[in-house]
This record gives C-alpha cells, sequence and structure tokens, in this order.
C-alpha cells in the first residue's frame, strides 16, 4: 500500500477520489505493473503537475481518472460519480461533458478544419453546428488563433495544433482538464507558451486540471505537485498555499 | 546493389508493422488475376474440346467429302477411285448415349458420358489412323467378327470402366430416337486415335450406320489427295457434296461458338479491368501510403534512382506474389466456370464434354509477369513522384493526395476521350461485333478515370453540407474519404465499374428475356412436341424414328401433325440451320412472326421451294427478302437455290436458320428422317393427357421426348436461363471482388484511424457513434459507384442490346428497365459495404481507448 495519505481538506469535497488504484498490463508471465494502488483525491480548482520518470504510470493514471481504461483494482470516483459503473455511452457522455483531454501529439482530426476540431465535443454533445461553432471561435480567439479557423491541422506549426487542442478540451466548459504532456512535442518556448495559456484558461474557468509533464516550467502554473515512480505517488506537495491543501511527505 | 537491398528492406520491415496493408494489396491482386486465368481456362477448353475432336478423328486424311443429309454409300467407290485419290475411307461419327449394361444377361441402368461411335471400314482406315496403321484398331483375329457380327463395337478402356462394362458385355444406348444394342468386342487403348477420342468407340460401318438409322449414306468420306490434284476431285463432286479440308470442318464448327465464346470473353475482360484496377489501386496506394517513409529515406541520402528502384522492387514483387497466388485461385475457379459453360455449349450448339486443361506453364509465367506489370505501372507515377520531390515534402501523405489530386484533371481528360472513343465506336458504320466491344469497354473506362474526379469534386461539398446541417458522422466520413482519394478513388471506380456491369447486363438479360417470353406465345404453337431425348447431345443424328412419326400421326386425339427435317449446310464460312416442314395447321403457320413478308404469301412460297429466313440469318449475312439464298446442295453445280419470301422472328439459333417446304428440303438435301414432330389435337382434346398416352406408347420402343406446350415453352425459358448463367456467375464474380475491394478499402482505413478513432472516443464518441461514422463511411463508398453505375449500366445496356446483340447474334430487343432487380443490386452493394465495417467496428469496440492513444 502507498505511504502516501490521501490530501483531503476537512473545507473541500474532493471532486476526484482514487483509491487504490492498481493496474498491469500484458501476461502473467511478462507483467508491467503501470499503478501499483494509487490514492489520490483532487479538490475542484486544483492544478496538479505530475512527474516522474518515463513509464512510472503517468499517463495510465490520467486515463483511468479520463475513464478511458479501467483499473484492475480500486476505484474513481468523480464528482461524486463511481466510473466503474459506466457503460459504453455513460462513459462517453462523462469524457465529452466533464473532462477536456490534452494529449502529447495534439490528435487532431485532420479532416476537419481548427473551428470544427474546437467544435467537434460539442457536436459530439449534441450541440448545433452554429452553437458549436460559435464558442469553438470563441475559444480560437482566447488561444490567438481566431484568424486561422479555416485552416487544416497540416496547415498548422506544432504549437498553433496544440492551441487549437486546448481550445477543444475547454470547448465543453468542462470540470476537469486532463493534460498528457502537452508540451512533450514542442520546443521549449513554444511549450512554456501553452503551458502559460493552460494555466490561464484553466484558472479563468474555474476547472481543475491534472497534467503528466517532463517540463519544469510546469510548476509554474501548478498549485499541486504529485511525484510518480514505480506506479505509486511518492511525493505530494502543495505548491501554493491559496487554493491547495498542504501535505508534506517525506 | 547493397544499398537498394537495405532500402528494400526497409520497406518490407515497415510490412511486417502493417501486415494488412501488405495483405490488401497482394489479395487484390490475386483477385484480378484469379478471375482471367479462370475465364481464359474455361473459355478456351470449350474451344479446344471442339476442335480437337475434328482434328484427332480426321488423322491423316487430307480432304474430306461430305454432303447436306449425308454422302450416298455408292458414292464411296466413285471417290476413291478418282485421279489424284492416294487413299479414301468410308466414314460414319454420331453419338450414342449408354441407357443400361448387359452382364450375363443381367442388365443394370448405366451412366457414361456419350459415346463417340465411329463406323468404319477396317480395310481402308489403317492409312488414315496417326500411327499409319501399326497399332491395328481392331486386333487382326478379331477383323471377321467385327464384320460380321451386328452391333459389335471396340471401346476405350477409359470410358468402359466408367461405365462398369467389360468385353463381352452388351450395352444398351439411345441412338435416333430409339434404345440399340451394342456388343463389346473387345477393349483396349485406343492410343492410335489419341487423347481427345478417350469417349469414341469404333464400329463396323454397317453397325453404325443400323445405329443412327442412315441406311444407305455416310457421313463422309475421308481422302488423302495427293499434292495439287484437289481441282481435278472438285470437279468430279457429285451435286451437294463438296470438298474441304479436315481444319476447315473443325474451324466451322469452332465458329459456331465464336459469338458465345467472344462474349463470354468480352465478359472475362470486364471482370479483368475490375481486377486490374484492383491491382492498379492496390500499388498506388502502398506507395502513397509510406510516403513519409520514403521521404525520410530521401532524407538519410538514399538518391532517387535508388528509391525509385526499391519501391518498384516492391510493388512488382507484390504483383508477383499476387499473381501465382491468383493463378491457383483461378485455375480453382475455373473448375466452377467449366460446368455451366461446357452445359451452356451443349444446349445451344452441340455435345460438349470438357475438362479444364492444366495451364500451360508459359501461359503461367505470362499471366504472373502482366500482373507484375500492371503493379509496376500503377506503382510507377506515385513512386516517381516520392523520388523527384523534395526530401521534406515527401514527408508528408498529405503530399502524395494532393500530388494525386493535382492529377485529375487529366484524369477528366481521359474520362472524357474514354467517352468519345465509345460514342465513335457505337456509331461506327464497321461491320461485326468489334464495335460494340470497344464501346462497352470505353464507357467502363471512362467510368474508371471520372469516378476519382467527381469524388474529389463531390465529397468536399458534401462534406460542407453536411457540417452545415449538423450531420457529423457524415461530415467527417466524407473528409476522411477526400483525405485518400488515392485508395478510395481506385476502390470505387473499381466497384462502379463492376456494378454497371453487372447492371449494362441485368437489363440486357431483362430486356431479352421479355422479347423471348413474347415470341414464345407466338412460335410455340403445337400442342404436343415430339424429338429424340438425347437431341442436344445428338444433335445431327437426332432423330422421330418413322414408325414412331406414324403412331403420332395416329394417335386417338391428335388432328394432325408438322414433320421437321433438319441439316447443318455450310454458308458464308460457317454454319446455317436449314429446316423442311409441312405446316398442315393453321396454326402451325400462325407461328411466324414477320419482321418482312406478307405472312401467308411468304409461308406459300416457302412451301413452294422458296425459304423463309430468321432474323439472325439476315442481319448476319445482310440477306433480304427477295434475294436468293444459296447452299451446297442437290441442285445444279451442287448448289441449292431458294428464293428468300420472308424473314421472321427466332431467338432458338443464333446462327440462323432457314426454312422451306418438305418437298424442297428433300429435294435439296435428300431425306434425312424426321428431326421433330409437332401435332395438333382435337378441339376440345386435352394436351397433358395426350402428351402422356404418347409417352406410354412410346416406352420401351423409343427413346423420345414428348412435350406439351407448357413444357416445350418452359423448357425454352430454361435454356435462355442456363445460358445466362455463365454470364451472372461471372457477374457475381466481378462484383464480389470490387465488394471485396471496396472493403479492403474501408478496412484499411479504419485500422489506420485507429488512434483518430481512439481520439474521438477521448473526446466523448460512443461506439454507436463510431458504428454511425464507419456506415457513413461505407455507404458513402457503396453510393459513389453506384450513382456512377446507374447511367452508365444503363449506356452500357444500350450498348450491348443495340450494338453487341444486334451486329454479333442478330437479335434485335427493345430495351426494358428492371427497375426492382437494379434497385435490388444497388442495394446489395450498399449493405455488402455495411457489412464490412462490422470487423473493423468489432475491433474499434475492443480496442482500449487508452492503448490506441498511446501508440505513435
Ligand atoms: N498497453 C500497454 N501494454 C503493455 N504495457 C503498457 C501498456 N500501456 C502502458 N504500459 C506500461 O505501463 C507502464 C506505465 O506506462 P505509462 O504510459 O503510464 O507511463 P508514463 O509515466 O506515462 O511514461 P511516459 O513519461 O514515458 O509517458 C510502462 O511501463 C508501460 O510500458
Ligand atoms: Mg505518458
Amino acid at each position: 500500500m502507498s505511504e502516501t495519505a490521501p490530501a483531503a481538506s476537512p473545507s473541500a469535497v474532493p471532486l476526484i477520489r482514487c483509491r487504490g488504484l492498481e493496474r498491469a498490463y500484458g501476461t502473467a508471465s511478462a507483467r508491467t505493473v503501470a499503478l501499483a494502488g494509487v490514492d489520490l483525491d483532487v479538490v475542484k480548482g486544483e492544478r496538479i503537475a505530475m512527474v516522474g520518470p518515463s513509464g512510472s504510470g503517468k499517463s495510465t493514471l490520467l486515463h483511468l481518472i479520463g475513464a478511458m481504461d479501467a483499473p484492475d483494482k480500486g476505484g474513481v470516483v468523480v464528482a461524486g460519480r463511481d466510473l466503474a459503473r459506466f457503460d459504453d455511452a455513460a462513459a462517453a457522455r462523462f469524457r465529452r461533458e466533464e473532462i477536456g483531454f490534452v494529449f502529447q501529439f495534439f490528435n487532431l482530426v485532420p479532416t476537419l478544419s481548427s473551428l470544427d476540431n474546437v467544435a467537434l465535443p460539442a457536436r459530439l454533445a449534441g450541440k448545433g453546428a452554429s452553437e458549436a461553432q460559435a464558442a469553438a471561435q470563441k475559444l480560437l480567439d482566447r488561444v490567438g488563433l481566431g484568424n486561422r479557423a479555416a485552416d487544416f491541422p497540416d496547415a498548422l506549426s506544432g504549437g498553433q495544433q496544440q492551441r487549437v487542442a486546448v481550445a477543444r478540451a475547454l470547448v465543453n466548459e468542462p470540470q476537469i482538464v486532463l493534460a498528457d504532456e502537452p508540451t512533450g512535442a514542442l520546443d521549449r518556448r513554444t511549450g512554456e507558451e501553452i503551458l502559460a495559456l493552460l494555466g490561464e484558461v484553466v484558472r479563468e474557468r474555474g476547472a481543475t486540471l491534472l497534467m503528466a509533464t517532463h517540463s519544469d516550467a510546469a510548476v509554474s502554473i501548478a498549485t499541486r505537485l504529485l511525484s510518480v515512480e514505480d506506479g505509486r505517488i511518492t511525493e505530494d506537495r502543495a505548491l501554493t498555499p491559496i487554493t491547495a491543501p498542504i501535505k508534506e511527505h517525506a | 546493389m547493397n544499398a537498394a537491398r537495405a532500402i528494400l528492406g526497409v520497406l518490407l520491415g515497415d510490412l511486417r508493422r502493417s501486415p494488412g496493408a501488405a495483405l490488401g494489396t497482394v489479395a487484390a491482386m490475386a483477385a484480378g488475376v484469379s478471375v482471367f486465368v479462370a475465364i481464359h481456362l474455361a473459355g478456351s477448353a470449350a474451344r479446344s474440346s471442339f476442335v480437337s475432336a475434328v482434328e484427332a478423328v480426321a488423322g491423316h486424311a487430307t480432304h474430306e467429302v461430305e454432303a447436306p443429309g449425308g454422302v450416298p454409300e455408292e458414292r464411296f467407290a466413285d471417290l476413291a477411285t478418282l485421279p489424284g485419290i492416294e487413299a479414301a475411307q468410308p466414314l460414319i461419327e454420331g453419338r450414342a448415349v449408354l441407357q443400361a449394361v448387359v452382364h450375363a444377361g443381367q442388365s443394370t441402368a448405366a451412366h457414361a458420358p456419350p459415346l463417340r461411335v465411329l463406323g468404319i471400314d477396317p480395310f481402308f482406315v489403317g492409312r488414315f489412323l496417326n500411327d499409319g496403321g501399326r497399332t491395328p484398331l481392331v486386333p487382326g483375329d478379331a477383323v471377321a467378327r467385327f464384320l460380321t457380327e451386328p452391333g459389335a463395337v471396340v471401346l476405350p478402356k477409359a470410358w468402359a470402366d466408367t461405365a462398369g462394362a467389360r468385353e463381352g458385355d452388351t450395352l444398351v444406348v439411345a441412338a435416333a430416337g430409339r434404345p440399340f444394342k451394342l456388343r463389346i468386342m473387345s477393349v483396349y487403348e485406343m492410343q492410335a486415335l489419341g487423347e481427345a477420342t478417350r469417349d469414341t468407340a469404333v464400329a463396323d460401318l454397317a453397325t453404325a450406320q443400323e445405329l443412327f438409322d442412315l441406311s444407305g449414306r455416310l457421313t463422309r468420306v475421308d481422302l488423302i489427295v495427293q499434292e495439287g490434284r484437289e481441282d481435278s476431285v472438285r470437279t468430279a463432286l457429285a451435286p451437294g457434296e463438296r470438298l474441304e479440308r479436315p481444319a476447315q470442318r473443325g474451324d466451322r464448327v469452332a465458329k459456331m461458338i465464336e459469338a458465345f465464346r467472344l462474349n463470354l470473353l468480352a465478359l472475362g475482360m470486364l471482370a479483368m479491368v475490375v481486377g486490374a484496377l484492383l491491382i492498379y489501386n492496390a500499388a498506388q496506394f502502398s506507395v502513397v501510403r509510406r510516403t513519409g517513409l520514403l521521404g525520410q529515406l530521401r532524407c538519410l541520402g538514399v538518391t532517387r534512382p535508388m528509391l525509385l528502384g526499391a519501391v518498384l522492387g516492391e510493388i512488382v514483387l507484390f504483383g508477383v506474389v499476387g499473381g501465382v497466388l491468383g493463378l491457383c485461385a483461378g485455375v480453382a475457379l475455373a473448375q466452377v466456370l467449366i460446368k455451366p459453360i461446357a452445359q451452356t455449349v451443349t444446349d445451344l450448339y452441340r455435345f460438349v464434354r470438357v475438362d479444364v486443361a492444366p495451364l500451360e506453364p508459359l501461359e503461367g509465367v505470362l499471366v504472373v509477369l502482366a500482373a507484375a506489370a500492371v503493379a509496376g505501372a500503377a506503382g510507377f507515377f506515385p513512386a516517381l513522384d516520392a523520388a523527384r520531390t523534395q526530401p521534406k515534402m515527401v514527408g508528408l501523405r498529405s503530399h502524395g493526395e494532393a500530388v494525386f489530386k493535382s492529377r485529375l484533371p487529366r484524369l477528366v481528360l481521359l474520362g472524357v476521350v474514354w467517352i468519345a472513343l465509345a460514342l465513335a465506336a457505337s456509331a461506327a458504320p464497321v461491320e461485326g461485333r468489334w464495335p460494340g466491344f470497344v464501346a462497352s469497354f470505353a464507357l467502363l473506362g471512362a467510368g474508371a478515370a471520372l469516378m476519382p474526379a467527381a469524388m474529389a469534386l463531390l465529397l468536399p461539398v458534401v462534406q460542407r453540407q453536411s457540417e452545415r446541417r449538423g450531420l457529423l458522422a457524415l461530415a467527417l466520413s466524407s473528409g476522411a474519404l477526400h483525405r485518400s482519394l488515392t485508395r478510395t478513388g481506385g476502390a470505387a471506380a473499381a466497384l462502379g465499374v463492376a456494378l454497371a456491369m453487372t447492371i449494362g447486363v441485368i437489363v440486357m438479360v431483362h430486356s431479352f428475356e421479355r422479347e423471348v417470353r413474347n415470341w414464345i406465345q407466338t412460335a410455340i404453337r403445337a400442342d404436343v412436341f415430339i424429338g429424340d431425348a438425347y437431341e442436344y447431345t445428338s444433335r445431327e443424328n437426332a432423330r422421330v424414328p418413322a414408325e414412331a412419326v406414324e403412331i403420332a400421326r395416329n394417335a386417338p386425339g391428335i388432328r394432325a401433325i408438322d414433320t421437321l427435317r433438319a441439316v447443318e449446310v455450310p454458308y458464308g464460312g460457317r454454319s446455317i440451320r436449314f429446316t423442311g416442314v409441312e405446316l398442315p395447321t393453321l396454326e402451325s403457320r400462325a407461328r411466324f412472326d414477320f419482321l418482312v413478308g406478307r405472312a401467308d404469301e411468304a409461308l406459300d412460297a416457302a412451301l413452294k421451294g422458296g425459304a423463309i429466313i430468321s432474323e439472325p440469318l439476315a442481319n448476319n449475312y445482310g440477306l433480304k427478302v427477295g434475294d436468293t439464298l444459296e447452299v451446297p446442295g442437290r441442285g445444279s453445280g451442287g448448289v441449292a437455290r431458294f428464293k428468300i419470301a420472308g424473314i421472321f422472328r427466332d431467338f432458338t439459333y443464333d446462327r440462323g436458320y432457314a426454312l422451306t417446304g418438305k418437298d424442297a428440303f428433300i429435294a435439296a438435301f435428300g431425306d434425312p428422317g424426321v428431326t421433330n414432330v409437332a401435332a395438333y389435337v382435337e378441339p376440345g382434346a386435352d394436351r397433358e393427357q395426350i402428351a402422356e398416352s404418347l409417352r406410354k406408347t412410346f416406352e420401351g420402343r423409343f427413346l423420345l421426348n414428348v412435350r406439351s406446350n407448357a413444357e416445350l415453352r418452359a423448357g425454352i425459358i430454361d435454356v435462355f436461363e442456363h445460358t445466362f448463367a455463365v454470364t451472372y456467375l461471372l457477374q457475381v464474380i466481378a462484383t464480389v471482388m470490387a465488394l471485396c475491394g471496396a472493403a479492403i478499402t474501408l478496412f484499411g482505413l479504419f485500422l489506420e484511424r485507429a488512434r483518430e478513432i481512439a481520439t474521438l472516443r477521448a473526446l466523448g464518441a460512443t461506439i454507436a457513434g463510431v458504428g454511425r461514422l464507419f456506415a457513413a463511411e461505407s455507404l458513402l463508398m457503396a453510393c459513389f459507384p453506384i450513382l456512377l453505375a446507374l447511367p452508365l449500366g444503363a449506356l452500357l445496356a444500350w450498348v450491348l442490346i443495340h450494338v453487341v446483340n444486334l451486329r454479333s447474334f442478330g437479335w434485335s430487343i427493345g430495351y426494358d428497365w428492371p427497375w426492382g432487380q437494379v434497385l435490388a443490386t444497388c442495394a446489395l452493394a450498399a449493405c455488402a459495404s455495411l457489412l464490412a465495417t462490422l470487423v473493423p467496428l468489432a475491433l474499434a469496440k475492443r480496442q482500449s481507448i487508452s492503448a490506441a492513444l498511446r501508440e505513435e
């Protein structure tokens, strides 16, 4: 069992509550343990940077919280809802309403324009095309790409594509934004710009951010830092005392 | 060299990572090759069985003498003693069908392929055998028995084994409309006559004459004529006799199925177009798919020629592997095709027993080379593009697509050229069937060229419109299809072409069938029809015995009978059918639907020695009312002349047939005996009952087929349907192939987009939503071909009906569009395309989003 105690504040009900999460891949003979028992509470409004060596289980944890993968043991409760009870439709609904995802390699749909890429989750949520596009245009303006709305992904630079992806993650006004190495495919400067942007837009909306990263700059936008090693949280530290509960751990 | 090998190694290694793409490429090529091989094998088997049968029996004969209705026996001595003749032999040839084998007094019903019986004279035959008579046909000590024992035959061992008969047994066979007993005098390998005669028995001349009811007549006289003496022999011929080389007869026989075979070949080639499109598509995509990899190689310093060589090398390798697999599949497929083809040829022309000949090794090599060449040609331009472009640009898959799209204007131009060619060909004042085939091909070529262009034009429109209307799945799928146009365009073109062919053929067959059904109402008037039970097998020896004719004439309830005599006569280098009739009743006269000529006048003229001819005969030879039809016969100069008094519709003989009165017929060709009887019953009498009682009367004595009017009509429709069975089969194959091509393409697209689909799901799309996306994509993949196939199929049907059918068979058919069948075909294609999404959908469902997102 992890030595890490849940970072619960008596005043705040956690938005995300992970308990005893275990996940392993492969066959019995060649097993890779990705998560070896993770307990984690996240309060609304926290911005968490998760660091750790490659293969330590960061992505796995994000996928579990995003209902894109299921744990072998343990459970995730988000906003009072137990993800284990979701069927495919409920999981899909949860992903598009509660979660915004930013990927390392942007993952824009190549056949859609920037605007339509941003509008896509809104459309998936059943919004009309014009309504979705209006919301998308606003977000594109916000990320500074209002003039590139008609361009297709392959005409955009990596940084621009990631801006589009950030806008896309926010279009349904999710409570939670999950970001898996959002700067991993970008140069240092662009990466820092993206991080700053991400931090700003998340804060503006009062959303909660959970981000796996290798970037030192991530710390500047985070309120809490998690270190992950070998599938466990080995360190959990508050960065600014304002919004995050503090939990020191040796 | 080492560098090229290294590059090839990289390419093949990439394939190992995505075996689906390689498998798709090879499968598409194999499918394309297999259809071609199958049709080639099956089609040529039918022809060669005709020709080799003639040649094998002809042996060393340089010439043969034939006459309509047979050569009178007494002419043999005259012919044999003509100056310039080195050797001569009298010959009877016909087919008998095994009924039973009698062994030690015990008769058992038995089945075996129809037995060809050659009636020979053992004293003359030796010179004509292929080994010059060193292997005697009849063992020396048996000659006396062979000559004297009635019904004695020598059987080929293979046939006897199939029949379960041994030396000393008696065979009951059907010939000339009755059972006949043959005694097996000896059984042995018939090497002297060669492989093609494995079903050939030998009997004494007299036995064969009796067997086939040919008293006093010979089928032909074989001659060995001295060099340069041909003309002097020709001048000594009696009226009606003709001298020709055996090859000419083989040729004439083969020409009989020429139109049929050509149609088959054309269909096969159309199927091949689909195959070639699939190969082309697969090869092209295989290169485009990996432009990224190729770009990296260029970045690593690979030179252009080296890259071009490696890419071509790989695609040609695919062609070879696909070609070899296709070859094997084709040989198997030929086994499936050969039966319906042999059946049709037997129904329509004459009996054939066909086995698929093994593919010649050389042919096999050529086929594989051709497949490799098509693949190489298909891969060449994309490879050249890849090699030519700046390394950085090559890295983008979208660049490959962009290059392809920049070619679209050229494709449109090509399409326009094809259409112009089609128009020119169908309007060309050229005789024969080539214009029709050229026009059909050109139409399909146009369709294939225009399909990607149409998609490039329309898909963005679909995408914009569906986006505006909030049809998300449609918007996403049209975008995806548009982005991979190199692949989707080719697959859609193949499917469109195959569907167009199918629709064209459906419309043609439907129109044809409607015409035939109408025609039957007029043409099949008699109440009861009597014919040889083995009419289709025996053909020229088919007979209703004279006794049976009299029984029918005097049977209770029968008011009148019409007898029909028929011979095949050479005309215009081919063979036509000449028929003599009596026309005793009003109904028998009313059965002709005259296209030209007044019915009563024309029929009276025909009965008085003129002739009426069928539409194909008129169309094929440009004959008109008032012309004189001249055929070999017992008229002055060895020619029988008939003034043409009318042209009537007929769908029974594609090579055409002429009809005259019984007396004129006998005067021109002698009396070969009655081939068919049409009986008319008393008013109020029950046809079925009379047919049944005739059957009872004939039982045991004759082997005749007694059919009521309704049965004969049904039989004709049956033959009609048989005839088009092969056509349909080929259509089905081509369409299934194209559908597989489309399915493989879709499958590849879906697999390739695993990550994109996982992203969609991460963004909140449900599995049902992904299903809708797949469905929209597959329906679009079917829709474009269907939209192309409808007009193209309509045009193709027009060409098939007005150009091919009219010019190659001489049949005029009204155009009739069967909406039900056409729409059902389209719906089927759409359904099949939808079905193709089930597997990728199941895969997507099983795929964990998390895992798919990790892959990079
Ligand atoms: N589908 C899978 N099959 C097998 N092993 C897997 C799979 N997914 C993840 N793993 C393994 O689980 C472990 C944790 O992977 P995870 O992607 O969560 O690490 P990470 O911390 O995100 O690493 P990185 O910083 O490199 O992205 C790794 O050892 C990885 O190899
Ligand atoms: Mg990771």
